[in-house]
């Protein structure tokens, strides 16, 4: 018969803790403390940043972020997708098209073309804007003719006609506005990758069209996104709450995920098993379904500490990217405070003028 | 500041400068305001606004809605987690009417001797100090990260957090 499962008692510095059915949640116990004005207003000094691993050439990062509220986590996150800007191709101007494809699909694939500019440099293009200014778009040409055959090739058998063209974003050539300066880095701006296949056209089909690049947030469009994932998770802990031994330790070694246990031999000549790492757990909660080692490992998550992966989609490094998210979340707090009226319309309260805070 | 109209219970602030005049009552705040203006997306401007009661104003000036504009979770709920470690906080809470629209219904009340306008500006100070703190300890920790693996630092890393180009 299954065993009974004990509600685990409570761990100072976890916050959940997994079990066979339910897992186990643990509240902070913060907010049973009195708070006072002081304490409200330096609610981060136990928080910290530790980087773990920035790749090559910075797209890739993951750090782990503690002492911060799990919503705090979620903010970044949120605005990595949703607020930070980057540029995409927005307006799409068709001038001959005679492919299988309709103007809308190509102009959406279009869209999702990520393009190697820094959005910094750039100004957002104002909603009713007529002309184009070059601080805020970028015009980009992309130009297949039709290829010209002969009657006679055209009915020629299928090997002998002359083959389809593929139409890859390395084709799009940027239009320089006549005010830009020769070693503007605006000249730069080209797709982050070449290889991207737009279309196919056979030889007599024709595609004239015109693209204009500009600055957007992942809120209005995901093509605006500038990362292709940002992700967090609970700091797992896993610890052994007692030894396993030599046949148990290689059967927990095949219920758990790879790597996470190791076998060290230990000074009486057996296997013992040892966890290696508790950030290589990826969630799978075999273990605990066994019948005889799921009192052996217990698997908690721990409280208010977060590991962070962040992938950037190429324009920016991914660390420039949670920089620029933090500040655009600092800069919306600010704004919201500076337009919160403070002088409330009714008669019986005299709100104090504030002084201004040194930030 | 005073460029509401005079409706009882209605408070309508435009985030934009205010005139008394023809002068700028504040002309410091109203020039940082354009500034914030400009990193925003222009159809995505956030703005705040203090909805009118529908049973009256006689709630008084201790339970205000804040009806924000623009906005979504991902600024309203660590402003409701800050809010509920303030002293003079009895309630906070906050919903989004509909997901279509974007806007937040943002409830707040306070205790005597309070208001509830300062309180959610003393919110947002403490929100702007934790993210402030974080990208800085962020920041510090790239520039180690850096150093320790013998990568170059950009540019960018060496800024201190907060004086990085305008995005």
């Amino acid at each position: 018969m299954a065993a009974q499962t004990t509600y685990p008692p409570v761990q100072s510095g976890l916050s959940c803790i997994l079990t066979r059915h339910q897992p186990a949640l643990f509240t902070s116990n913060n907010a049973q403390e009195l708070p006072s004005l002081m304490g409200f207003f330096t609610l981060t000094e136990s928080s910290g940043v530790n980087v773990r691993e920035i790749s090559e050439d910075g797209m890739v990062l993951q750090f782990d972020l503690t002492g911060v509220e799990p919503c705090i986590a979620n903010s970044i996150r949120r605005s990595l997708l949703c607020d930070v800007p980057s540029m995409a191709a927005e307006t799409v101007l068709m001038y001959q098209n005679t492919s299988v494809f309709t103007d809308d699909h190509i102009g959406s694939r279009l869209g999702l073309i990520p393009f190697r500019a820094d959005p910094r440099k750039f100004k957002f293009r104002l909603p009713r804007a007529t002309v184009e200014h070059p601080e805020s778009t970028l015009i980009f040409d992309l130009s297949i003719p039709a290829t010209k055959t002969s009657s006679a090739l055209r009915n020629a058998r299928k090997d002998a006609k002359p083959p389809n063209v593929n139409v890859y974003s390395s084709h799009l050539k940027l239009i320089p506005h006549p005010a830009m300066k020769p070693d503007d880095e605006k000249r730069n701006v080209r797709p982050i990758s070449e290889n991207i296949l737009i279309a196919t056209l056979l030889p007599q089909q024709e595609l004239l069209l015109k693209l204009h690049v500009v600055k957007g947030v992942g809120k209005d469009h995901a093509k605006f996104s500038p990362v292709s994932t940002a992700m967090f998770r609970p700091k797992p802990e896993l610890r052994l709450l007692r030894n396993v031994y030599d046949e148990e330790a290689r059967r927990l070694q095949s219920l758990t995920p790879k790597d996470l246990i190791a076998l060290e031999r230990d000074t009486a000549g057996q296997e013992k098993a040892v966890i290696r790492d508790s950030r290589l757990y990826t969630g799978s909660r075999g273990v605990l379904k066994d019948p005889t080692l799921s009192d052996c490992m217990q698997i908690a998550f721990r409280e208010n500490e977060f590991e962070f992966t962040v992938e950037s989609v190429g324009a920016l490094q991914s660390a420039v990217l949670v920089c620029q998210a933090i500040e655009i979340l600092k800069k919306r707090c600010e704004f919201l405070s500076l337009i919160c009226p403070k002088e409330p319309n009714w008669n019986n309260i005299k709100a104090e003028e504030t002084t201004d805070y040194k930030f | 500041m005073d460029t509401h109209e005079e409706k009882p219970g209605h408070v309508k602030m435009e985030e934009g400068v205010s005139y008394v005049g023809g002068v700028s009552k504040d002309p410091v705040r109203d020039s940082r305001m354009m500034e914030l203006r400009q990193s925003f997306h222009p159809l995505y401007i956030p703005s705040l606004y203090i909805s009118e009661e529908k049973g009256g104003h006689g709630k008084g000036p201790h339970e205000v809605t804040f009806n924000l504009m623009n906005e979504d979770h991902t600024i309203c709920n660590p402003l409701r987690e800050v809010l509920n470690r303030h002293p003079g906080v009895l309630h906070v809470g906050y919903t989004i009417p509909h997901p279509s629209e974007r806007k937040v219904a943002f409830m707040l009340r306070v205790k005597e001797g309070f208001a509830c306008q300062e309180v959610m500006r003393d919110g947002f100070r403490v929100l702007m100090d934790i993210f402030g703190t974080v990208g800085k300890k962020f920041s510090d920790g790239v520039v180690n990260y850096k150093m320790e693996h013998g990568m170059t630092l950009d540019d960018e890393d060496l800024t201190t957090f907060g004086e990085s180009v305008q995005g």
